[in-house]
This record gives structure tokens, sequence and C-alpha cells, in this order.
């Protein structure tokens, strides 16, 4: 992934600039954090429709109050393993900014949306290169709250490595 | 007291306005008359009610060019326009007393030649004219940006109103009504061009107002060459609109912009200097116009401004995002409406006060939703009238005397689709002006009146709007048509065409029967074009032709772009949309009609003809309620003429749906148009038949191939999940 749309120039250092309020939310057990800032709101979960033809992650489509957003299930996005949805699912809708772009929403199926924290400077770290399951491309950094560690999530680059419109057309 | 000489005033005006336009940067011409006339302005004006601020600027005026003589020194550019200025601020003043005085800001006197500034790009193109130099425009985009914007959308309402003014005027020279309402679009024109320091196109803007000044005096008869003059104006000043908008929103690098004004705006001080009309110089028209009571040219002001706020107050912009979600937002109404209404739990309650309550709110929603949808609508007059310049031209152009009579106007449709219309109904009316009208000896020879007639209407039928090109012409030559298409290798020779076949080839790319190409057609990009925009709108198009008698083409297209009337199909636990337009009939197949072609995919004979099938679970990979295509349907789409048989379970209804576009990464998917917002509030999602059309296509070339990628496509997603 050296070719990641995002430029690493505009990210938030870490230290004072990441400081500041998360929505935590629980994925297969984990707990992970998006800036409150890119939150617009949370739903109880609704009927998607699918959209034929499009990796496993994108769920598809619901109506947002007369807009038509897609909706990405954050487990497969992330790798996690998979789980089938319940009503206890909720979706975050965040707005983000792909580069040359309009601002967007889009809806994140997570497990349950758990607080909105106040991160200070000390409760951040830097995300350690620990290659498992996550690639810390899409980490801002760690967070440790009440003795629970807390991945927080550049929203932005884990919507934009997206990676599926080219490698459908050269697989094709 | 009150008996001011307004004519003399006028007069003086008007020549020392002459005298300045007639004045070129480096001659000292005219500068003693035009003292003259200042002065004896600012004396006559002195303590004259109402005239105190027009004193002023007469007066100031009066120093200025005092100051010019003084030095000796001949007009600079700049000093021409501080007097241009003046004498329009002179004008102004005299219009509207309310007006204040602006003193402009000082020019200073020149020493030898150095006041002219080269422009920023005359170092990198040396040898230009010097002529046309001041041809050019620069533009401020970080400066003035929001003003260009405001301009570039206002010149185009002034433009259009200028060429429907021009049409009618040209009809009718005595409208008076249209002449001032023209002077004045000009005159905004050439304030604001002004302001913005858009040399060129104010210059221009400037001499055209004179001239229409001219002709509003009486002093001048709109004849056709001058009329010629005014739209050529006009036109160089929409290229100039249009370039602008272009560099506005980036589409092209912001540069300077060359307007050729030059040659033009000597042609118009040609026609004013000597007047055609053998009026005298002295007419006793402006004693007439110009009654020396104040109450009249009082009354008279206030009818022109109460004239030019009707005519605007009537609109109002809005911006289109505000626009989008108060339709999105009266979409959910109505669908929140309706969902409360059919709740089972209001269902089982019998009272009529809730009834009459639930119904009240129904009815309120829906005419809500009615008036938000018809806010994009505007009547299509505004194409048409352009239509109407073309036949103008055209006939100018090429000799034939063709008559276009337009009717239906005022018929209302989608604000984005009378835009997109203009282009295709151009091509069109160019072609029946070309090829469909004979020459007036044709006619006569064949008994038929020497002037051709085109009529172009528009009407509403059955939920579609149609808009007819009918003309009297010679009509499609069938034998001829198809002779071409042979030749050109669009259908094999000898085979077997109906009479709708042969007039639909037309519409093939590269076709053109035209003996020779004109300027004006006959490229054979014509009509293949034509049917692609009209395509694009999600509307199609239909010839009927007799030989000898015309050709009528008609245009069906939807109302709107925003709603489209779909049939509802389910396949399994999925709904989708086709566009009803595109749908041809759908019914259940016998397992008879079915058939499989080794590598080449499933048809269907539908009254004995094969038509290839496309099973649509198996396209998009969905749970189908059955896969025996003797349970389910079959849905017959249509796109360019070609017909595919689309399988799905089943047809659950017909709806207008509001189209939402699908975000970006769904585009991947060609097979889907957009999504809607079904009854029940999920969304559905679109088709686009004629990507439906082609993937049929693609399975029945590729087969295998196709079934494989399709197949090899979880697989290659999956990779790309891992290496993210």
């Amino acid at each position: 992934m050296a070719s990641a749309p995002t430029s690493a120039e505009n990210l938030p250092q870490h230290g004072t600039a990441l400081t500041g309020k998360y929505l935590t939310f629980s994925l297969a057990g984990e707990s992970y954090g998006v800036p409150v800032l890119k939150v617009r709101e949370i739903i109880t979960m609704l009927h998607i429709t699918t959209v034929p033809q499009m990796p496993p992650y994108v769920k598809g489509v619901i109506n947002l109050r007369g807009k038509v957003i897609p909706v990405i299930d954050l487990r497969t996005k992330l790798g996690l393993p998979a789980a089938s949805l319940t009503v206890s699912n909720c979706i975050v809708v965040v707005q983000i900014t792909p580069t040359g772009m309009e601002t967007k929403n889009i809806g994140l199926i997570v497990d349950a949306v758990e607080e909105v924290a106040n991160l200070a400077q000390d409760d951040i770290e830097p995300a350690p290169d620990f290659g498992g399951t996550i690639n810390v491309e899409y980490l801002l950094g760690m967070a440790t709250l009440k003795g629970h560690v807390k991945s927080l999530l550049d929203i932005d680059r884990v919507i934009a490595i997206d990676g599926l419109i080219p490698s459908l057309e050269n697989n094709a | 007291m009150q008996a001011t000489d307004f004519s003399k005033i006028d007069l003086w005006i008007e020549q020392a306005t002459k005298e300045i336009i007639l004045s070129e940067p480096g001659t000292d011409r005219s500068q003693f008359p035009l003292r003259d006339l200042l002065s004896s302005l600012a004396d006559k004006s002195k303590n004259a009610i109402g005239l105190e601020e027009f004193h002023k600027c007469a007066a100031f005026s009066t120093t200025a060019i005092e100051e010019m003589l003084f030095s000796g020194e001949p007009y600079s550019e700049a000093q021409l326009e501080l007097l241009n200025d003046l004498a329009t601020q002179l004008g102004q003043l005299r219009d509207s007393p309310s007006l204040v005085f602006i003193e402009p800001a000082p020019v200073a006197i020149p020493s030898g030649a150095g006041e002219s500034k080269p422009e920023p790009f005359a170092a990198q193109s040396a040898p230009k004219d010097p002529e046309e130099l001041n041809e050019f425009t620069s533009i401020n985009l970080e400066g003035d940006g929001e003003i260009l914007h405001e301009f570039s959308n206002e010149a185009r309402e002034h433009l259009e109103n200028i060429e429907q003014g021009i049409l009618v005027l040209e009809e009718n020279p005595q409208d008076s009504t249209m002449l001032s309402s023209i002077f004045r679009a000009f005159h905004t024109f050439k304030g604001a061009s002004g302001f913005l320091r858009l040399k060129p196109v104010n210059r221009l803007s400037h001499e055209l107002e004179n001239l229409l000044d001219l002709a509003r005096s009486g002093k001048l008869e709109l004849t056709p060459p001058v009329i010629d003059i005014i739209l050529e104006g006009k036109d160089i000043l929409k290229n100039f609109t249009d370039e602008l908008q272009l560099q506005l929103d980036r589409k092209k690098p912001v540069e300077p912009i060359h307007v050729p004004v030059n040659e033009l705006t000597t042609r118009v001080k040609e026609v004013i200097l000597n007047p055609h009309a053998p009026v005298a110089t002295k007419p006793s028209e402006i004693n007439d116009s110009a009654e020396p009571s104040a109450t009249a040219t009082e009354s008279a002001r206030k009818s022109s401004s109460l004239a030019a706020s009707k005519s605007v107050s009537q609109m109002m912009k809005v911006d289109t995002r505000k626009f989008d979600s108060l339709v999105e937002l009266v979409g959910e109404l109505v669908i929140a409406q309706s969902q409360v209404s059919q709740h089972p739990d209001l269902v089982g309650l019998r009272s009529q006060q809730l009834a009459r309550n639930l119904l009240q709110l129904s009815q309120t929603a829906l005419a809500l939703q009615k008036i938000a949808m018809s806010l994009r609508m505007v009547a299509i007059k505004g194409t048409f009238q352009k239509m109407n310049r073309l036949v103008r031209d055209l006939t100018a152009n090429i000799g034939k005397d063709v008559e276009l009579v337009i009717r239906g106007e005022e018929t209302e449709m989608d604000r984005t689709m009378v835009e997109e219309l203009g282009d295709p109904l151009m091509h069109m009316i160019r072609n029946s002006v070309d090829h469909g009208i004979e020459s007036s000896a044709a006619r006569l020879a064949a008994g038929k009146n020497a002037r051709g007639t085109i009529r172009l209407s528009a009407f509403h039928q059955g939920g579609s709007m149609v808009i007819e090109i009918a003309d009297d012409g010679a009509g499609l030559n069938k034998a001829r048509i198809l002779a071409k298409a042979i030749e050109r290798g669009i259908v094999s020779a000898g085979a077997e065409l109906e009479d709708r076949q042969i007039h639909d080839l037309i519409f093939a790319p590269g076709f053109s029967t035209a003996e020779k190409i004109t300027d004006i057609s006959g490229r054979g990009v014509g009509m293949d074009v034509v049917r692609q925009n009209i395509a694009k709108l999600r509307g199609k198009i239909e010839i009927e032709s007799t030989l000898g008698e015309g050709t009528t083409f008609r245009i069906f297209l939807p109302l709107t772009l925003a709603i489209i009337d779909g049939l509802i199909a389910r396949v399994g636990e999925q709904r989708y949309i086709f566009p009803t337009l595109s749908v041809c009939e759908s019914f259940r197949p016998t397992p008879e009609m079915i058939s499989t072609i080794y590598g080449k995919g499933e048809v269907v004979k539908v009254r004995g003809k094969l038509r290839p099938m496309l099973r649509l679970y198996e396209y998009f990979k969905v749970t189908p309620r059955t896969t025996n295509p003797s349970e389910a349907l079959v849905i017959v789409v249509e796109s360019a003429n070609q017909q595919r048989c689309i399988l799905v379970d089943e047809l659950i209804g017909k709806q207008e749906v509001v189209i939402k576009s699908l975000d970006e990464r769904f585009k991947q998917n060609k097979a889907l148009a957009g999504a809607a917002i079904l009854g029940d509030g999920k969304v559905g999602l679109i088709l686009d038949p004629r990507a439906l059309v082609n993937a049929a296509h693609s399975f029945e070339s590729r087969d295998i191939a196709g079934r494989n990628q399709a197949a090899g496509l979880e697989p290659a997603t999956m990779a790309a999940a891992l290496t993210m």
C-alpha cells in the first residue's frame, strides 16, 4: 500500500493534535475510537439494500432521511471475523473528505457504540508496529483509557484505502 | 423656474457623448467642442431643481477637460475613459435626480506615451498587432471571483433578453418597450464590465448602447443591417461570457480573454455617425418625447422601472443544495405520512376525526411534493426562441425561404433538460432547413408554397413531454438512405428492412446522405449524436416521413430528470427499478421459448425473433426465488434499438420515483443508473437499460469468460481486502 491516496503530511502528528473527544465503539471484542468531529450521527440498524458486484465489505446503501448513502461493514473492512448483523449493531455515520472530492457521508456498521471519551495527551501514544490483523496505516494512534486499550482510527484512510476499483479491472 | 430646457441638456449630453466616442487616444480632436458642451451643461444646470448632482458632475467634467486642454497633450486612453465615465454619469444623473455624483479618481496628465500600461501577456507574445492588444482583457479571479460569477450569471440572462428582444424588434421595430429593455440590458452590461475593468467588453457594450439609444430617440431606424450588428455584438459578448464561465469553473486555465470588438465597434461608430435613416439631426421627436415637464418624465420613469421590476421580482435564485434538501425531505415526509396512515395500529381504530386528519395530512403532503417537484420546471421558451434565431441565420446563409412556426413554448420541463435539449434541437432544425426543405424553385415545381415551413411544437402526452419538429419538405428518401447505408457498410446489401428501420438508419454513426458537405450539416456526426443526447436525457426519438410531403421528428422525454417512471421488479429479496420508457413488454416464458446456444448463452424466442436472455440473479449474484424461467418473468428492455430479455422473479409495481445518485464507489457497476427511495422508505436500485443490453451482449460474445469473470470477482476483491 505504498500508493495510499491520502498524503501523510496532512495527518495530525502524534501528541497534542490528537487530543480531544472520540466516539468509541466495539468491534469483535476490541475497542476503537474515531474523532467525534467526524461523526454526523449514530443510527440504529435499518434495512440495507445490497448493491450487486461490490466487495464484501460494502454492505450496500441506506436511506438516511432522503439521502442514499453507502454503508461499510467495518469488521470486514478491517479484516476482523465477520458476524451476522443483529439489532444491537449500530450504524455510525461519518463525514469524510476524500482527496479531490466533495465531503460525503458514509455509514459504518459497528458492533455497539460505547461512549464519547475525552482523551488527553498522556492517554495517547503512537501506533506500534505490531503486524497483526490491523494495518497501522489505519491508525491515528492508541489510547489507554481506564486500563483499556483503544485503537484510534483515521477514518478517512480507512475509507480511502480502497483498492477495489483497480483490482477488479486488473483481475478481469 | 421649472422651465429648465431639458431638451437642450439632452442634446448636449448626446453631442458630448458622441464627441467622446469619436475621439481616439493620441488625437486632440474634440477637446474644444467638448469643453464648450460641458461648460454649457454646467451653466444650464446651475440652480436647476433636481439637477444639483448633475451640475456637480458637469462642473467636474468641465474642469477635467480644461486640464486636458491646457496640458497641450492629446487624449490618453485613461483620460478618454474618464470622460466616458463622466458622460455616462451625466446621462444617469439626468435621468434620475436621486443618484449622487461619484467623483472619479483623477487621471494623470500623460507625459509622452508612458501612460498606457502594457498588459502582462504582451511580453510573451510581443509581435501582436497593437490594435489587437486592446481586445484582450484579463480577469482577476482571486479578487473578483465572486463578482465575476455574479456577472457571468447576470450576463447570461441579459444576453438572453437581448436576443429575444432583437427578434421581436425585427418583426416590429416600433416596439419601444422592447427597445428600452435591450438598451437597459446593454447598459447594465456596460456598467458591470466597467466596474470589473473588462475594457473591451465595456467598450463594445457602450457602443451598442449608444446605437440603441439613437434608435430609442428615433434617430436611427432598425434596419436589418443594424439588427445584424446588434446580434453580432451580442454574440461577441456571449462568447466572452462563455469563456469567462469556463475559466471561472476552472475548466480552462485562467488567461486573458480575447474579445474581438475593434472591427465591430468601428462599424457601430460608422452607423452612429451617419444613421441610414433620413432623420434630421434636430428632429422634432426629441421635443415630443422629452417633455419639458418634470411630472411627465417622472411618470415615464416610474412606469419603466415598474416594468423592469415586474420581470425581476417574480424570480428568485436559490442554492441548488438547499433546493435538493427540500425535495429530499418532502419525499421523506410523504413516505412517513403513508407509513403512519397505513400503520396497522391505526387501521384498527375507527375514529372519524383521525381519518379526516390523516386524509388532510396526506393531501397536504402530496400537494407539497407536487410543488417541490415543479420548482425545477421552466418553460421551454428560451430554447425554442434560439431556434428562431438559428433559422433566421441559416435561411439568410443558404438562401432558402423557411418559416419557423413555434407552438407550445410555454410548456414546462426540467431546467437541466431544457438546457441539454438546445444542442440536439439545433442539429435537427439545421438538418430540416438544410436537407428537409427544398429550394424555393424545387418547391414551386412540386406544386408547393415557395416558402417552407418548419413547425416546432412542445406538448405533454401521457406523462411525457413531446417535442415535434415537422417540416413540409421533401421527406426522407428511403431508397437513397438504404443505398447509402449499404455503401457505408451500415447494413448488408439485400437486407429486408421495414420503413421504420430504414428511417432509423439516419441515426447510425457515420451516416450522412447530404450530397455535399456544407458548413451547416452533412458531416454525418449529427443525428447519431442527437440520438445519444436524447438517450442521455432518458428519452427516445421517432421519425415519420412521407416522400414529397415532409418529415416529422418526435422526441419523447420524461418531464423531469429528477423523477423516473419505473417498473419495480423483485429478484429474491432485492428490488430493482426498470425505467418504464425502456421496457417493451414482459411475460412468463414457456420452456419451449428458451433455448441455449452453445458458446452464446441463452435466448428467448419472442414472436419469432431470438433475443438474448440475461438472468439478473446470475449477473448480480443474488439468490432468486426460483431459477426456473417458466416460474419467473422476462422483461424485454430496449436500448438503441437492441432488445434483451432480463429474467426476474416478478414484477411488483409501477411507480414514479425520485432519482438519487449513488456514491462514487458504486459507479463501477455500470448496470446501476442510480437509487430511489421506495414507498416503504427502503432503497431500490435503478437499472441502466443500456448497460443491461450491453451486458447481455458481452455474455453473448464472451460467454464462459464472462461467467468466469463474475465468479472470479470475489477472490479478486478478497485479495484487495487482504492487501489493505
